[in-house]
């Protein structure tokens, strides 16, 4: 077993090389978008895979990329990409850089504007030195965008070290390079003398920091522009792959999405951000509604199952070639999972797996259960009277007069069976797994999050190697399928609360989400019976901005979708008025259905009245052993 | 760049009678474990200044009162009575920073200075530390002893820890700055009692490799709840990630530390989360002078949760180390 297969360093494309990530990829619809000429902006929940669709643009994973479709895109792309890397602890970094409260707003901004500007340097002297090692082939994916420097070299050297302020100890591109590691460290050594000057000015700043001064898109535009004129490419384009960008100090956030329009044809923009991250709160507002109309958004999560599923089935795919799945015979994930025998079966289900005559592991539950229930829950014998529905003579397929209710209701009936005492009340009991195994379940509880869906992948291609046989146990699906929710619900649990990408609550993101989840399912539960249960949530105008915050960060880990479309090209400015359901992830954890349903506002759902008293207990309580040592 | 050098590093479990200190520094919260130490070098160090918080990070638990942990301080505070007490702020930095800028401080000799960690919230130790390293990198020799207790066993609480508040930096100074941007976080976690908060905070910078170290005490009980309170990051882990260490040889886990730190500070970048003893607290920001490169963060809200009636136990030991700036 490798190292990567464990679940804490697995999967994230941040840290794997280039031509590892282009491995594997298989390209979806959202990466065609994104190859687009405009700029792009990616807005999507961490682990949704941002990183591994700006690295694929860059010009190491086009080369070593070798699926049958990628010629073509390697022919379309019209650009260079420049992959500038970020992370949480890279912003931190700059951020600190300024590490006295005496320095100036304006003085520390510099200071971050000037880190931010060697980052992009680098990569973009990374990119420029990929393009002229190596001669180029047409016929060779591998030389990809190769090209010579039809000039004097060591004159676009000095043009390079002039306009970016380097000295250079060799006229080369590594000389660059080495110039560019040493301004890095002496940023660092400066800033802090900096800090702790006793009058920190921005004169005393760009004294002791020329470089300070530079603007980083001017001098890379006019880097860029002098590279293609020597490689005889004068209309050359070149795009700017910022990865992370909600981690970045936001003033550099700011500094780019006003770039966006202003910039030049030579340079696009491609930008990863959280869907909540400070740039929606801090500058959305300020930008003209028409600013950034040429610049396309790019939303990486997924409203309706049969999207996700039908992305899964791309990402499982991409583990074909290179899994266990040959050798046992396995062509599908159908094959490898079976169906899941408790679904959202509506209209244009797949009524052969429904026919509830055939002796089927569906036919023969839901069969029960319509009996059972209709013998011990009197408000599910009003809705049958009401429907002419007779739970001893059902016919669920699509052509039958109540087919698509029945077999809209009958998973709903199983959690009432499962969680439902005499009383009518709530009862305590074992999780009921069925309706998260199979590969529709599994599919979907992923939410189509490359990270979760790998995860269990993994997991459960181990199973398949100590099995041998498919479809896999259910007993075996579960445990992976628990051990993902389990491990998401830890991170829920202790997700930071202040300054969370700019975002603070006072309350915890679990407690509101489990409040949530468990209002939802007592309506499902102990309510009178409905064959459209509230599943999803309007945040209405009774809820407190602080609640509004907490929703922010759970939006930005993945941990609720929402139906409707941000409200601004960067990501959500507000979240009033829209609709959200728990992420799927979630619902074992709170024994809810992986389905769609109707909406009621959050401020109803969460009301005492509503929901119990016991429910709303979102408030953060105090650890009793946090200094025990 | 200012780097430290520490050198001469040798650990004790007890004093020598003979041990003087220029300077004793160590915080005072209704629990008893730090007062031992500090006890046993009240009568040898020139100067004690021992530090409480305000009332608000006195959180009781559900049978103490604020009132009651308010006279377990100052039932500790008099047992300390030459110690001269201070109310950690921005003015006692600077203070302290003068104190030991000071001529009648600064001469020929190392100035030894003695740290109790056991009590400290860990950003007040951090800042503590930072300032003995400003100091020190502007040219005064410095012996430093720091000093610890283990707590006697009792078994947390069965709850959830509440969310975290902060995950970043312990301070500024210790944020660390790369080689490159763009190598890889590896994640050097220290493990505690906290259940969730280190998976938590791993989930939240999502390095690309994570080396955990468990700490094992004479009390075998410690580290059964370490495993159990950390077991859903610890089956996730490869084991060749995992490493014990021990609490009471803060020198080899300074030793060990140090040779991975230096053969990943090329390639990688390396974050220290050092949950649990303070002594591994202490040892990760001692580490962090000698390496610009590594950052040591935490998790904040810490000093807001209660702290229990816990009892020192028989178990100490002190690390003596000399500091001198490289450059």
């Amino acid at each position: 077993m490798s190292a990567r297969d464990f679940t804490f360093e697995a999967f994230n494309a941040r840290d794997l090389s280039p031509d590892t990530v282009a491995q594997s990829f298989v390209p979806s619809d959202k990466y065609t978008e994104l190859t687009g000429p405009s700029h792009s902006i990616l807005i999507g929940p961490r682990g949704s895979g941002k990183t591994t669709l700006l690295k694929m643009l860059s010009i190491d994973a086009l080369r070593a990329w070798r699926h049958p479709k990628a010629d073509r895109y390697r022919r379309d792309i019209t650009y260079t990409g420049i992959f500038v890397p970020a992370d949480i602890t890279w912003g931190e970094m700059v951020d600190a850089l300024a590490s006295s409260e005496n320095v100036p707003k304006k003085c520390a901004n510099a200071l971050g504007e000037a880190a931010f500007c060697i980052n992009v340097f680098i990569a973009a002297l990374d990119a420029m030195t990929k393009r002229v090692s190596i001669a180029g082939d047409p016929n060779d994916a591998s030389t990809y965008r190769a090209a010579s420097i039809e000039e004097d070299v060591e004159r676009l050297i000095r043009f390079i070290a002039d306009t970016w302020k380097l000295r250079l100890l060799s006229l080369s591109f590594r000389g660059i390079a080495q110039a560019l590691s040493a301004r890095l460290a002496e940023l660092y050594s400066l800033a802090k003398s900096f800090s702790h000057k006793k009058q920190p000015t921005m004169e005393l700043l760009y004294e002791m920091i020329p470089y300070a001064s530079l603007h980083v898109f001017y001098s890379l535009i006019a880097v860029l522009k002098e590279f293609n004129r020597c490689i005889g490419e004068p209309a050359g384009r070149w795009a700017l792959l910022l990865d992370e960008f909600e981690v970045v100090p936001v003033h550099i956030q700011e500094l780019v999405i006003a770039n966006l329009r202003a910039a030049p044809p030579e340079l696009r923009f491609k930008v990863a951000l959280a869907p909540c991250g400070p740039q929606t709160e801090k500058f959305i507002s300020d930008t003209a509604p028409n600013a950034m109309d040429d610049t396309r958004r790019i939303e990486l999560w997924y409203r309706e199952k049969t999207d996700v599923i039908a992305f899964c089935r791309i990402l499982f795919e991409s583990r074909f070639r290179n899994s266990k799945y040959e050798h046992f015979g396995v062509q599908s994930p159908e094959q490898l999972l079976g169906r899941t025998a408790i679904g959202d079966e509506g209209p244009g289900a797949d009524a052969s797996l429904f026919d509830i005559r055939a002796p089927t592991r569906w036919g023969e539950m839901h069969k029960r259960a319509f009996v059972s229930l209709a013998q011990s829950d009197e408000s599910f014998r009003v809705f049958l009277a009401d429907k002419v529905i007779d739970p001893t003579q059902l016919d669920p397929s699509p052509t039958a007069a109540n087919g698509n209710i029945i077999r809209k209701i009958a998973p709903l009936l199983a959690f009432r069976l499962a969680y439902r005492n005499k009383t009518g009340g709530l009862r305590g009991r074992k999780r009921f797994s069925d309706p998260y195994v199979g590969w529709e379940a599994i599919a979907t509880i992923s939410e189509g999050n490359p990270r979760w869906f790998i995860g269990m992948l993994v997991g459960l291609e181990r199973e398949l190697e100590v099995n041998g046989k498919t479809p896999l146990p259910h007993a075996a699906q579960w445990k992976h399928v628990n051990r993902t929710v389990g491990a998401f619900q830890e991170k829920i649990k202790t997700v930071a609360i202040e300054d969370n990408m700019g975002i603070t609550t006072e309350r915890s993101v679990f407690g509101l989400l489990r409040d949530i989840g468990g209002a939802l399912h007592r309506e499902l539960v102990t309510a009178d019976f409905s064959e459209d249960p509230p599943a999803t949530f309007v945040v209405d105008d009774a809820v407190s901005q602080d609640m509004e915050n907490c929703l922010r960060i759970a939006l930005n880990f993945g941990a609720i979708v929402c139906y409707d479309p941000p409200d601004h090209v960067a990501g959500f400015r507000s979240l009033r008025g829209k609709q959200f359901r728990l992420g799927y992830i979630l619902a074992p954890a709170f024994n809810l259905p992986l389905r769609k349903g109707k909406a009621r506002s959050l401020s109803n759902l969460l009301a005492p009245s509503t929901v119990g008293a016991a429910a709303v207990s979102t408030a953060v309580t105090k650890a009793e052993q946090g200094t025990f040592w | 760049m200012n780097i430290l050098a520490l050198t001469d590093i040798s650990q004790f479990s007890t004093l020598e009678a003979s041990d003087e200190f220029d300077l004793a520094l160590g915080y005072v919260g209704p629990d008893r474990r730090s007062i031992a130490n500090l006890l046993e070098v009240l009568s040898h160090t020139r100067l004690m200044w021992v530090f409480t918080g305000a009332d608000c990070t006195l959180a009781p638990s559900s049978s103490e009162s604020i009132e009651l942990m308010r006279r377990k301080v100052r039932a500790n505070l008099c047992k300390l009575d030459t110690a001269i007490n201070k109310i950690y702020g921005p003015e006692v930095e600077t203070e302290l920073r003068e104190l030991l800028e000071s001529p009648g401080y600064t001469r020929e000799e190392p100035l030894r200075i003695f740290v109790e960690v056991s009590a400290f919230p860990r950003r007040v130790l951090a800042s503590i530390l930072n300032i003995v390293r400003e100091v020190a990198c502007g040219g005064v020799n410095m012996r430093l002893t720091i000093s610890y207790r283990l707590a006697v066993f009792s078994k947390p609480r069965e709850q959830s820890a509440p969310p975290n508040k902060r995950v970043a930096p312990v301070h500024p100074e210790l944020a660390g700055w790369p080689k490159l941007p763009g190598l890889p976080v590896h994640l050097i976690v220290g493990l505690g009692y906290e259940q969730g908060k280190a998976l938590g905070a791993v989930e939240y910078i999502q390095p690309a490799f994570v080396t955990l170290f468990s700490p094992q005490s004479p009390e075998p009980r410690f580290a059964q709840q370490v495993a159990s309170r950390n077991k859903p990051l610890l089956d996730g882990i490869p084991p060749s990630a995992i490493f014990e260490y021990q609490v009471l040889e803060p020198a080899v886990q300074m030793a060990q530390l140090s040779s991975m730190l230096a053969s990943l500070v090329d390639t990688r970048r390396p974050v220290l989360l050092p949950f649990g003893p303070k002594i591994f607290f202490a040892v990760c920001v001692l580490l962090s002078f000698g390496f610009p490169e590594v950052s040591v963060w935490h998790v904040s809200g810490e000093e807001e949760e209660s702290v229990a009636n816990l009892k020192a136990s028989d178990s100490a030991i002190h690390m003596s180390l000399t500091l001198a700036a490289l450059s």
